[in-house]
């Protein structure tokens, strides 16, 4: 156990101060920013000025549509509209509009036909290098208008037309199948365990590719030897697993505290609302649970793989081949969340390698019940033992093994001898 | 202190040991020898209990090598390699505590061996810095650290430049003064000729000669001797030398089966004015070479 201890502290440090490792933690940042700076662009960037030209034929909304903007467009990044009425065209109607678009008069055109509050018939032409998401807004702003106009035809008093602009005020609520209901937080439902499995996938990535090379390069420089005269194959792999998996608690943990802070410091700079009390909550645990028996059964594999291989170029294509499973769970998040109880979910949810990344979803987005939580990690944790042992009488024997890369057979005569 | 008895290992049905047997004692230095791909290498494994035997037994002092935890041998292996990234005294540290000692106790030894080898300036340089004797040096501090009663070295010369070979020569005969049992395998053999008390000989997984380097020098001897003369003796009868080949002042032959070296220098001194007189023991290499064309006329 001593030198189980002490091995992970090496390869841990060895790790954690390896350029890998330091580029794993900053990734999700990237993310984040990579993500998130087209929408503050969106959101904060200066829009060009719009030219829209108003043909009102007699609904006398001129004067409420400029209001209508002028409320819309005060502060930075709103869109900036120029309105511009025209009235007597009705004669030459189509060729008018053609004009102003195409001497550059205007860029959006606007008929508001007769009696529009009633018919709400209203035309729309723009040159056609205007993005469809400008009409929209335009669109809207006619559409309010038209709605204020139809709401003030019906004479309401004040206290009435608030009444009816009043915004809805939503709050979800979840039932679970015991009958239990909780208020539905996107932090705790969706954020957490997506964290939980970004995290997952992109340890696991990071670690395959640590601990197959760092098994590589004890066997090529012949360490191996070294490290076997003083403690054996078990010790060695187990000392390994430990380290790495120490490694994603780490991370995980990393992440966490930033999130704490954020939560409690910079949450009115956040989209959504960091619940931080909800981090403490029993889920986290399992979270944890999942996330650790994830991170073990991985490591195990690829430690063993790693003992098949020469040199790193030859381990490439099969670390890629186990690393897909861990992608598997990204492509499928969708389809499980809508159809979480189709056979399908099930027997995906079986996979071992997919186990530990479904369950955070079934747990975090679904709400699984405690008892099926704790079947799947007995489950995941009896598929690990038996990994562990295949992997670890793989590794005793092709540890030592140089040249010629084994075949099958020879792997199953590996994993039956007991020598 | 180490007993090998009748140990075998297969590979992929070649017997890569076959048979093998032999003691070291406490104290001594043995040499493993024999040409690449002799089953040494698979022998030392055997011995640290890497790699289990197919049959056969290893006892260290009065242990089996296969009992409980790993016992404290030093090893160097042959083909030498450390974390390249890691730092020098940090590497050496590690596996002092992998060999049993304490964190203070191996930083202690640590800091006296880079001293000693003169590496105290790159105790925090990465191991990849270093020039590959430097390396070695290092490699050669972990194997010794821990003081182990057993050292197992392969090729521990190769790649050391003479005033360190000097030192390695330095240090493992002041282990030896110490009671430690070292056992050295190579394939060069004229490196242990002046260090070994006694050595095993091995071809192709058997064992073809073994024990005490002078016992074995003096079978396998063919009583080559050089006489130099004061004055110019161009030849010596037949009854004294065979096989005479004459420089300036000098002759190399061969004694007659019925001449004692004894009886020759009397002879000589009687009727010669004697400047110098040289026996030739055999070489290693030429013992090894002699018993491996031994075997294949057999």
């Amino acid at each position: 156990m001593n030198n189980i201890i002490k091995i992970a502290k090496w390869e841990l440090f060895r790790y954690i101060r390896s350029k890998a490792f330091i580029i794993t933690l900053i990734i999700p940042f990237i993310v984040i920013i990579i993500a998130g700076v087209p929408q503050y662009l969106a959101i904060n960037s200066e829009q060009p000025v719009m030219n829209i030209g108003i043909i009102d034929k007699g609904n006398n909304l001129f004067g409420e549509i400029e209001k209508q903007v002028s409320n819309d467009s005060e502060g930075k990044g709103k869109d900036q509209f120029i309105l511009q009425h025209y009235t007597g065209v009705e004669n030459n109607e189509n060729s008018f509009i053609k004009e102003l678009i195409k001497s550059n008069i205007a860029d959006i055109v606007v008929v508001l036909e007769t009696q529009l509050i009633d018919s709400g018939n209203v035309k729309f032409y723009h040159r056609n290098n205007i993005g469809i998401e400008q009409v929209s807004k335009v669109e809207q702003i006619i559409f309010n208008v038209v709605k204020n106009q139809r709401i003030e035809n019906l004479q309401l008093n004040k206290d009435d037309l608030e009444y009816v602009r009043k915004n809805l005020d939503t709050q979800l609520y979840e039932i679970s199948e015991q009958g239990e209901m909780e208020e539905m937080d996107m932090f705790v439902k969706y954020v957490i365990p997506g964290i939980f499995m970004f995290v997952l996938l992109l340890g696991i990535l990071t670690s395959s590719q640590l601990l197959v090379t760092s098994v590589i390069e004890e066997r090529s420089n012949r360490i191996i030897e070294i490290l076997l005269s003083s403690v054996n194959t078990k010790e060695l792999m187990a000392g390994k697993i430990l380290g790495i998996g120490l490694l994603g608690i780490i991370q995980i943990s990393f992440y966490l505290i930033i999130i704490i802070i954020l939560g409690i410091f910079g949450s009115s700079y956040l989209p959504i609302e960091l619940n931080i009390s909800q981090l403490f909550s029993f889920k986290i645990l399992w979270y944890l649970l999942f996330f650790i028996l994830g991170y073990f059964m991985y490591s195990t594999i690829y430690v063993s793989l790693g003992s098949l291989f020469n040199n790193e170029r030859d381990a490439q294509q099969t670390i890629g081949f186990f690393s897909l499973f861990a992608i598997i769970p990204m492509y499928f998040i969708s389809f499980i969340m809508t159809n979480p109880e189709s056979i399908i979910t099930k027997i995906l949810t079986l996979i071992p390698p997919i186990t530990p990344f479904f369950m955070i979803i079934h747990i975090g987005m679904l709400s699984a019940p405690w008892y099926y939580s704790l079947g799947m990690a007995f489950y995941l944790i009896l598929w690990i033992i038996g990994i562990t042992f295949i992997a670890s009488r793989i590794f005793k024997t092709a540890i030592l093994m140089y040249g010629k890369r084994p075949t099958f057979p020879e792997l199953f005569r590996w994993i039956r001898s007991s020598k | 202190m180490l007993k090998i008895k009748n140990i075998v290992k297969e590979f992929s049905n070649i017997k890569a040991v076959d048979n093998i047997s032999f003691e070291v004692s406490k104290g001594s230095i043995y040499g493993l020898l024999g040409p690449n791909g002799a089953g040494k290498t698979t022998t030392i494994r055997m011995i640290m209990n890497i790699i289990q035997p197919d049959s056969g037994e290893i006892l260290i002092g009065n242990r089996s090598s296969l009992e409980g935890s790993k016992l404290n041998i030093g090893y160097l292996p042959e083909e030498r390699g450390l974390y390249q990234k890691a730092k020098v005294r940090e590497t050496i540290i590690y596996f002092a505590t992998l060999q049993g000692m304490s964190h203070g106790n191996a930083s202690e030894k640590a800091d006296q061996w880079l001293e000693r080898f003169d590496l105290t300036k790159n105790e925090n340089s990465k191991i990849s810095e270093l020039s590959r004797g430097n390396q070695q040096k290092v490699q050669f501090i972990i194997t010794v650290i821990s003081d182990p009663k057993l050292m197992i070295l392969d090729e521990p010369f190769s790649g050391l430049d003479p005033v360190n070979q000097k030192l390695l020569k330095k240090i493992l005969n002041e282990y030896k003064s110490k009671n430690t049992t070292i056992i050295f395998s190579t394939h060069q053999m004229e490196q242990v000729e002046n260090i070994c008390d006694s050595i095993c000989l091995i071809n192709k997984g058997k064992v073809i000669k073994e024990g005490n380097l002078n016992e074995i020098k003096n079978e396998y001897g063919e009583n080559i001797v050089e006489v130099e003369f004061q004055e110019n003796v161009k030849v010596l009868p037949k009854n004294i030398l065979l096989d005479q080949k004459t420089l300036t002042n000098t002759i190399r032959g061969k004694l007659s089966d019925s001449t004692k070296i004894n009886e020759m220098i009397k002879k000589l001194t009687n009727e010669y004015d004697i400047k110098g007189f040289s026996y030739f023991k055999p070489k290693l290499e030429q013992i090894f070479l002699k018993l491996v064309e031994g075997e294949k006329d057999e």
